[in-house]
């Protein structure tokens, strides 16, 4: 069993090595799929956040709380949601969304988008408190005053990315559930794991282990430096 | 720029801040409101800035109320009015564009002379590359003011600048502000706990207590005569009585207990025979080893109950010692404290337990309900 | 506030692009659901590309239980199935969902267990024989538990020599076939599997084929296209190339080379007369 392990790690180490055209398809894949779905969450997130930050409205409470509880929805739950919304006999069927790299973005941006507001949320509004009066008593406009406030949360803000961005491209389950782990089209590192693992075929799986952990550490570590760096 | 401030009132969560305010910043080009902490000083300032809105009551900019600015004119006002508060907010990057920031804001053409110009002003064109985050408390708030000012701005609050500074950074603070407004002839409104500082600077002052402003003057009238004990003991008057206006032989007088002081109180709602509080400044007493003979209608003999050194200036404390015969020597002591300089201590050779002869004037003594 | 409005009006633009995006690829591509014994075997690794390189398109696979497969169908939710699932399959063309069913190839499923062989089935060639031994001596066996073909297979099984499993012996794994073999593996249990996973995954397992060859445990797998009618999107066209590619003479020799060079022998039987059962 010993040398089963061992040999599957050679030859998962080679096929990293050799830039093996399945292995880093996959990997491409994931990439694109996560990034894509980070930028969408961004587009809701961002706006959000600098709402709740900067303006008092009624219910803002309750609009934060539904936000901050979103985060613990399981990622598979959002997976049946839109599973069932984007299958043919959904309202959305008509699109043909389901089993593409499309319907995979969608569910990661769902997932990520309460994460990133959350994580947005609360840096900005820590950099309101000093930052709005001072610009605004200089002369700066609305428009100038955001302007600032991104510039002076820059670092937490790509940190809520990164936290947001390192859970979906790790998330297997709803992946798998929405996009169907097709080969050559919506295979993604977690998806393909899971496959090669249940099927034996140790090689792929523990050369794209071998990478999903290396990206989630780097991620970790820019982390950090941003964390340490920033105020 | 002309603001006026008018019966303002602030209330945060059901809790009054403001009552009632009424400030005009006009022609006098140095402003102080003091107050203690809590006063509501930082909250006038933000709505006379426009940085927040009064709960009730109007702030006029040249007339004009704020109410019916549109949000462009209200921004160039904020471009005329330039505020430096307590603790200045740094932005993430280098001294020189902290400095440039307003000017980038109003896209300034000569940005570059004006920030240099600005640095070499408070002393800090060494350092303009230096992260500002790095700054000691002293010189992030000497950049929060050549960032302030290099905006040129026509009135200027600084809102309590000194607060957190050594005396060192203090001194240069201080000079720069001065420097200002000779040379640039801007308005100042500064806000402090400091009364040095405020006589120092105090053209016109405003006493701001809980909320509202209990008194309003010249630096000289509210010093000198303050209208309430508790402007009177903010402004450390020093010396505090309480005592029956008396009439002997016709002279207005003030009776302390131990001793019946002379005084001059031209017209009020009191009669003889009423309590009234009397201030009299420490520095305003003359201390005498043999009694003085000159024009000051009160002289009186003391024994000296304490001195204290306070960097070169002395403060003698004075218990009167009772001299009329009906006047009960029993009665609570009244002391008196005089301020003379450390060399006038030394050549007088006082010291605790000795009788000394303390003189002043008649007029020197305020009085108020 | 400004901003807000065109965020989310730029978000809602993106959203229709990639709407309208996705729907463009689907002429050139055929989405098929099969079982996850045709998938793990490998089979259509060979099998698909000289057919996707003949008809310039690309076939997506998407496996998954053979029940799992068939709602899939229902739903509308894929072009083309390939199953094993008599029953389920004839529901689905009654149903109108299938147009018709074809026969493509078959396996046989065989009854692995330990070595130990504790109910004593070895060298059996009954399947009923067997399942009957094993239900009386309560020896554990692993169920695949998932509604898939050999799942009800299994069942069906069970059903003929009268016993209802249950108890402490029964395991119902709830897994893919593998995933189940391995189960048995660990828990020294019978198991009833297809021959093409078992071939493939022998290495890393120490069960031995106990029973085998008889008829029935046949498992014939059909190709169904699904209907025209009740679904607008689907790729007809290029389902019934498929159809007729699988059923050809270059699909059947491809399954049954296959397997020869790895395992020595075959995993999947072309059928004699391959083609379409009507009714049946």
């Amino acid at each position: 069993m010993m040398d089963n392990i061992l040999g599957a790690l050679n030859r998962s180490l080679e096929l990293i090595i050799s830039l093996d055209r399945e292995v880093f398809s996959i990997v491409l894949l994931s990439f694109s799929v996560s990034l894509t779905a980070v930028f969408f969450s961004s587009m809701i997130s961002l706006p959000l956040s600098l709402l709740l930050a900067l303006k008092k409205f009624p219910g803002k409470k309750f609009v934060v709380n539904i936000t901050n509880s979103l985060m613990a929805v399981p990622a598979v739950a959002i997976g049946l949601v839109v599973y069932l919304f984007i299958s043919r006999r959904g309202p959305l069927g008509v699109f043909g969304l389901l089993y593409t790299p499309w319907a995979m973005i969608i569910a990661q941006s769902l997932l990520a988008t309460p994460i990133i507001t959350s994580l947005s949320y609360q840096t900005l509004k820590r950099v309101v408190s000093m930052v709005k009066d001072t610009a605004v008593s200089l002369g700066a406009s609305g428009w100038q005053m955001v302007v600032t406030l991104f510039k002076e949360a820059k670092s937490p803000l790509v940190a809520g990315f990164i936290v947001g961005f390192a859970r979906v491209i790790g998330e297997t389950g709803m992946t798998m559930m929405v996009g169907g782990n097709i080969r050559g089209a919506t295979r993604v590192m977690t998806t393909a794991i899971a496959l090669e693992t249940m099927k034996g075929d140790f090689e792929l799986a523990v050369a794209l282990g071998i990478i999903l952990l290396a990206v989630a550490f780097v991620l970790n570590i820019v982390l950090q430096i941003i964390q340490g760096a920033g105020r | 720029m002309n603001i006026e401030g008018e019966k303002i009132c602030k209330s945060f969560n059901g809790k009054e801040v403001l009552r009632d305010v009424n400030i005009e910043i006009g022609e006098s080009r140095i402003n102080c409101v003091i107050g203690p902490n809590g006063a509501g000083k930082t909250t006038l300032f933000r709505i006379l800035t426009l940085l927040d809105r009064a709960t009730s009551g109007e702030v006029y900019f040249d007339g004009y109320p704020s109410f019916s600015l549109s949000s462009e004119e209200k921004l160039e006002v904020r471009r005329r009015i330039a505020v430096l508060m307590q603790n200045p907010f740094m932005f993430n990057t280098s001294v020189w564009k902290n400095v440039a920031y307003g000017l980038k804001l109003r896209k300034d053409t000569s940005i570059r002379e004006k920030v240099e110009k600005g640095l070499k002003t408070v002393g800090l064109s060494s350092i303009k590359e230096q992260s500002a985050l790095t700054l000691s408390s002293g010189e992030a708030q000497r950049v929060a003011l050549a960032r302030a000012i290099v905006l040129e701005p026509e009135v200027l609050f600084l809102d309590e600048p000194m607060a957190n500074l050594d005396p060192l950074s203090t001194r240069i603070m201080e000079s720069l502000i001065l420097n200002l407004v000779r040379e640039k002839k801007v308005t100042i409104v500064m806000a402090t706990h400091n009364l040095i500082q405020a006589r120092k600077f105090g053209e016109r002052v405003f006493v701001l207590r809980q909320g509202e402003i209990v008194q309003e003057g010249t630096a000289d009238e509210v010093f000198r005569h303050p209208n309430s004990s508790f402007a009177a003991e903010f402004v450390e008057v020093g010396n505090l009585f309480r005592g029956r206006l008396i009439s002997e032989k016709g002279i207005q007088k003030l009776d302390l207990g131990k001793i019946r002081v002379e005084v001059v109180y031209k017209s009020g709602w009191k009669k003889t025979g009423d309590s009234v509080f009397a201030t009299i400044r420490p520095e305003d007493i003359l201390l005498s080893l043999k009694p003085l003979h000159s024009s000051a209608r009160n002289s009186f003999l003391g024994e000296v109950t304490n001195i204290e050194d306070r960097a070169g200036i002395v403060s003698v404390t004075l218990e009167p010692i009772a001299r009329l015969p009906d006047s009960k020597s029993e009665s609570i002591s009244t002391p008196f404290v005089a301020i003379i300089t450390e060399r006038s201590r030394e050549e007088m050779g006082l010291k605790v337990g000795m009788d000394v002869y303390f003189t002043f004037k008649a007029s020197c003594v305020n009085v108020f309900e | 506030m400004v901003i807000f409005a065109v965020m989310s009006a730029s978000y809602l633009i993106l959203a229709l692009v990639i709407f309208t995006l996705a729907r463009r690829g689907r002429e050139q591509q055929l989405i098929l659901a099969t079982t996850t014994s045709v998938q793990d075997s490998g089979l259509l690794d060979v099998l698909l590309p000289p057919f996707e390189k003949e008809n310039r398109c690309k076939v997506k696979v998407i496996a998954v239980g053979s029940g799992q497969a068939i709602r899939l169908a229902k739903e509308g939710n894929v072009d083309v199935i390939l199953v094993h699932d008599r029953i389920g399959e004839k529901n689905l063309i009654q149903e109108g969902y299938g147009t018709k069913r074809y026969e493509v190839m078959y396996n046989d499923f065989v009854v692995v267990g330990p070595k130990e062989d504790p109910a004593r089935i070895g060298g059996g060639r009954e399947g009923i024989a067997a399942f009957k031994k094993i239900g009386g001596t309560k020896s554990n066996f692993i169920s695949r538990g998932d509604a898939s073909g050999t799942h009800r297979k299994e069942k069906e099984l069970w059903r003929i020599v009268g016993i209802e499993p249950s108890g402490g012996w029964y395991i119902e794994a709830g897994t893919g076939m593998v995933g189940t073999l391995r189960i048995a593996n660990e828990k020294r249990a019978y198991t009833l599997t297809d021959r093409g996973t078992y071939l493939a995954h022998t290495a890393e397992l120490n069960l031995t084929i106990l029973v085998e060859g008889d008829e029935s445990l046949y498992n014939i797998y059909t190709i169904i296209p699904l209907s025209r009618e009740k679904f607008s999107h689907i790729n007809y066209i290029v389902a019934m190339k498929l159809v007729d590619f699988i059923t050809g003479a270059e699909g059947q020799s491809i399954i049954r080379a296959y397997g020869q060079k790895e395992y020595g022998q075959s995993l999947f039987f072309p059928l004699p007369i391959p083609g379409v059962i009507e009714g049946e």
